[in-house]
């Protein structure tokens, strides 16, 4: 899609798609996700062949929004041992770190047309920083303080276990998450997430995911084991299922926010569900080509990207909901050993496969050398003292 | 450049603002009955016995600590992983020297049982 | 690519640190792979073969004119670097030779104590070869780091725990201070680099600003928890006396080494604003000198004893280091800076031998439920033990700087060096404490050969040769290069 006028009046088009683009994403992720926790208990429901949400509203579909309400009007039980300032804290890092994630996302891509003719393509992103996606993983990892908090200011042994395991599960997945984005960065070569979307431009093909495109860059299954990784270390960064020993409910009471009641609760599931929106979004961006079409078509180039980009992450969501609905709880230290005897050392391999090929197959010519560094010169400056002779 | 400073801030802004405002609203708005019972800690029904404030598990810190040092290994691959392509073949061997070293370091805790359990 | 050249040099030079960290890594990752803990002695020997290794190659580097670097100006390859790490090595070979005997009697058998004393030598050797001051910073937290475990290795013990815990609370604030010094100086000199800040102190006129001041301060401070100077020497004996005898011996002479090391280079390189800290520490050479005598003359429990007497030493060093900057007297050039390097560098040769010796003795008799480390435990010594006792006579000797002993020698070259720097002050302290101090080292030869044993004999511990060997070759060396100090010089290549 091209838009002919790229100068509304006084105001330049290029430089309000900034706020544009906050608005969507903010406005996406905080109301979506009331849908995706209705598409969730519908789709759970489902499988499990009973009946899911269907009193209130159309086919349920103003369950969450009842249930928003219920914990709005709910009393705040503020208990007594607690450690007050940390408690409050707690579930307020819990959700800003995952709305603010999505400041780096980008989510579509508006073509401009120049007046010169020059067809310019602007991406729909809020910021659009050279270090993306390095901005989105340090967001994802304070995430953790709010666990770990909430967990040891309730003052309540189930809290802090479960907030203690919820936080080494966290980080223990974090290192596979890591490797498998920097396998990603490796394959498009930018940390900027919008380069990293643009190099997969073309064809299912050119997908970080598949690879199989011989003209740039063919690292077929090593792309597919990547992400891979990365889909099951998102799944247990965000604490679901089958990775959600420490919030389980015959578990631990209810983990580390067994001690909130109200919107202090309603602002950790909300956080759940934004994280989730926020590493799905970075698993369209960076493996399944964003806003990219999976095939050149004329047709489907009328759909606009960000059409493409909400299709994508609805996959990425469904996995998760089918994930929880069908496997088994992971016992704790099987879900330890996974991450850290399993993911670790393969992802690491992965890392460094991808980079072989893509030095040693890839690159046929010598880079330009970089200039060697100054040799030091010997003898010129004044000596330190010389140790001399005994006697 | 420092658009970008700004429209992080705005966005930081309405992020926190959108949370604090909530919570505000939603103290003017809900009741509040406080009750003794209802200020204690929740333990599935028995009182508690003492404070939750206590030593645990020595293997949540040596999972910290194996976290950290992978942790600051993938910090440096980030800049490698942008900057290999104009470096070359020479890069790739020696970052692989250095996580290999890393990875001895995991291989060493592997068998020493500190990712044991837990 | 970088200059390949280049980079050959670079690890040509630090070879030696090389081979100590491929041995360190080879028995941490043979331990728990290869050979699984079954033969235990194969841990020491590989350490010892690495240890030699490392000790050929560093002989053989090749002497270059004084000012080679290497890795862009930040290590330097001078002999006091390396005469530095023959040093170091010598010291790990008997703290291995110890450690063997010693780990085997109270069943603390463990391969990664070797891996530490390794990884925590290559600090230590990092720290003797540094140019820079981010390096030398590097050096001393490698070097402690492996320090502070090996003095909690005794775990089940609760002395040694707390030493361990102490240590390491003192020794990071120790860290902290030369952090923030090093910060300082660099704020004041915009390098970090020691030639740099030479040539930069050397050419700016005028008095130094007080941020150089308090940069320096706050290095000595830093740099004189590693080596033991009073004040800040709250650690030395409560770690010395917790920790396990053989980590003793070692940390007594890495960190010795490496801090005094570092400190001849550092003061080296702040020559040229001399006036500012000679004063400081002159004060403190003498005040460390004065108590650490002092305070060991009550002393019953020799580690402490030992520990005390380190300090005094530590204070001995520093009337090298005052000597270090009078680089002319009266309008002549004299020599005093080289012959304060020289004398320093003799005096931790004598040092490491004389005090690991001692240690060595009670390592010796040291088994599994007991610990030697009261006096009383060496009464009579010398009719039941004649030839660890006639060795721990020469090690008190040789600390009390009685001729012809080497610590007799490593004294009378700091003595020079020290008159000839025109520290008289200092020179006149140092005679008058060490008279002071032979009182307890010749209380301790004493018990040994006037007084009965107490107690009925205890078992004979299950192996002692490698406490044995060590003992011997200290004592032979404390011997020989008192009476001929020019043969340390053939060897380590000090000299004209």
């Amino acid at each position: 899609m091209v838009i002919q006028n790229y100068s509304l009046g006084p105001i330049d088009l290029a430089s309000i798609i900034p706020y544009v683009a906050m608005g969507t994403i903010l406005g996406f992720i905080l109301l979506i996700v009331p849908f995706v926790i209705w598409f969730e208990r519908v789709v759970i429901a489902l499988m499990q062949d009973r009946l899911g949400p269907n009193r209130v509203g159309p086919r349920g579909l103003l369950q969450t929004i009842a249930d928003g309400v219920k914990l709005f009007f709910k009393e705040d039980l503020e208990p007594a041992a607690v450690d007050r300032s940390l408690y409050y804290m707690a579930p307020v890092l819990a959700l800003i770190p995952a709305l603010a994630a999505g400041a780096a996302l980008p989510f579509a891509s508006i073509s401009l047309r120049m007046a010169d003719g020059s067809v310019k393509s602007l991406p729909l992103v809020a910021g659009n920083v050279n270090i993306g996606i390095l901005f989105i993983l340090a967001l994802s990892s304070l995430q953790v303080y709010g666990i770990v908090l909430a967990g040891w200011a309730s003052n309540n042994k189930y809290s802090l276990l479960g907030g203690l395991r919820s936080s080494a599960q966290m980080i223990s997945y974090e290192l596979p998450m890591s490797l498998a984005i920097l396998t990603g960065i490796l394959m498009s070569g930018s940390l900027n997430l919008v380069d990293v979307v643009n190099s997969q431009a073309g064809s299912i093909l050119d997908w970080n995911f598949f690879k199989l495109n011989p003209a740039t860059g063919f690292f077929f299954p090593l792309g597919l084991i990547a992400g891979m990784i990365y889909l099951v270390a998102m799944v247990a960064e965000t604490n679901r299922a089958p990775f959600d020993l420490p919030e389980a409910e015959s578990e631990l009471i209810a983990g580390f926010h067994t001690e909130y009641s109200s919107m202090k609760f309603a602002m950790f599931f909300m956080g759940e569900y934004a994280s989730m929106l926020v590493v799905s979004g970075i698993a369209t961006a960076l493996w399944f080509g964003g806003w990219h079409a999976p095939f050149d078509f004329v047709l489907w180039n009328w759909i606009p990207g960000g059409i493409w980009f909400l299709a994508k992450l609805t996959f990425f969501i469904g996995v998760y909901v089918w994930l929880r609905a069908t496997l088994p709880r992971l016992r704790y230290d099987a879900l330890m050993n996974i991450g850290w005897k399993r993911l670790l050392p393969l992802s690491i391999v992965v890392l460094f496969a991808v980079a072989t090929v893509d030095a040693f197959f890839f690159t046929k010519d010598t880079p330009a050398a970089i200039s060697a560094p100054a040799t030091p010169p010997s003898g010129t400056l004044t000596p330190m003292a010389a140790p001399g002779g005994g006697q | 450049m420092s658009e970008l400073y700004l429209t992080f801030a705005v966005f930081g802004a309405v992020a926190v603002g959108f949370v604090c405002v909530n919570l505000f609203i939603a103290r003017l708005a809900r009741p509040s009955a406080p009750n003794p019972d209802k200020l204690e800690t929740y333990e599935c029904g028995p009182l508690p016995v003492g404070e939750a404030w206590q030593q645990f598990n020595v293997h949540y810190y040596l999972f910290a600590l194996l976290f950290v040092v992978f942790e600051v290994e993938a910090a440096f691959l980030y800049p490698w992983a942008v900057a290999y392509k104009q470096v070359g073949r020479y890069a790739v061997v020696e970052m692989l020297i250095f996580v290999a070293i890393l990875a001895a370091g995991l291989g060493y805790a592997w068998r020493r049982k500190a990712i044991e359990w837990e | 690519m970088p200059d390949k050249s280049v980079i050959i040099g670079d690890m040509q030079a630090i070879l030696p640190m090389i081979v100590l960290w491929v041995t360190a890594s080879v028995i941490a990752l043979g331990d728990v792979s290869l050979w699984k803990r079954g033969n235990k002695a194969i841990n020491p020997l590989l350490a010892i073969v690495g240890v030699l290794v490392a000790f050929k190659f560093l002989v053989n580097t090749p002497r270059v004119a004084s000012g080679a670097t290497a890795f862009a100006k930040s290590l330097a390859i001078d002999p006091l670097g390396q005469i530095s790490g023959i040093a170091l090595l010598v010291t790990a070979v008997l703290s291995i030779l110890l450690a063997w005997t010693y780990l085997k009697n109270r069943g603390l058998d463990h391969a990664e104590y070797y891996v530490l004393l390794l990884l925590s030598l290559t600090g230590a050797m990092m720290m003797a070869s540094a140019n820079d001051l981010i390096v030398l910073f590097l050096g001393l937290e490698i070097l402690s780091f492996g320090l502070y475990v090996m003095a909690g290795f005794a775990r089940t013990e609760e002395r040694s725990e707390e030493a361990s815990v102490k240590y390491f609370l003192l020794g990071a604030f120790g860290s902290a201070f030369l952090l923030y010094g090093i910060a300082l100086v660099y704020g004041a000199t915009q390098s970090t680099n020691l030639e740099q800040i030479r040539a930069t102190l050397s050419s700016s006129s005028g008095a130094p600003g007080p941020m150089l001041l308090a940069g320096i301060g706050l290095l000595i401070v830093g740099l004189g928890f590693k080596a033991a100077i009073v004040p800040f020497h709250q650690w030395t004996p409560d770690v010395y006396e917790g920790a396990p005898t053989a980590a003793t011996a070692y940390m007594a002479g890495a960190a010795k080494i490496g801090a005094f090391a570092a400190m001849l280079r550092v003061f080296g390189a702040l020559t040229p604003v001399a006036a500012s800290w000679l004063p400081a520490i002159q004060i403190l050479a003498i005040v460390t000198m004065v108590f650490g005598n002092l305070l060991a003359v009550t002393q019953t429990n020799v580690k402490r004893l030992l520990a005390y007497s380190s300090i005094a030493h530590a204070g001995y060093l520093l009337v090298a280091i005052a000597a270090l900057p009078s680089e002319t007297v009266n309008g002549i050039a004299s020599n005093a800076p080289d012959l304060a390097v020289g004398g320093a560098l003799f005096y931790l040769f004598a040092y490491v031998f004389m005090t690991l010796g001692a240690f060595g003795v009670l390592v010796y008799l040291s088994s599994k439920g007991r610990d030697v480390q009261h006096v009383n435990d060496l009464r009579g010594l010398a009719k039941r033990e004649p030839a660890a006792a006639y060795a721990m006579m020469f090690f008190m000797l040789s600390l009390g700087g009685i001729p012809p002993t080497m610590g007799f020698m490593g004294k009378w070259q700091i003595f020079y060096a020290a008159v000839t720097g025109q520290q008289i002050m200092l020179a006149i302290v140092m005679a008058l404490t060490s008279a002071m101090a032979v009182y307890y080292y010749l209380r301790v030869v004493w018990v040994m050969c006037f007084e009965e044993t107490t107690e009925a004999a205890a078992p004979e511990p299950v192996a002692r040769t490698g406490a044995m060997a060590a003992i011997m070759l200290a004592a032979a060396a404390t011997i020989v290069f008192g009476i001929a100090p020019n043969l340390l010089n053939a060897i380590t290549g000090m000299g004209p």
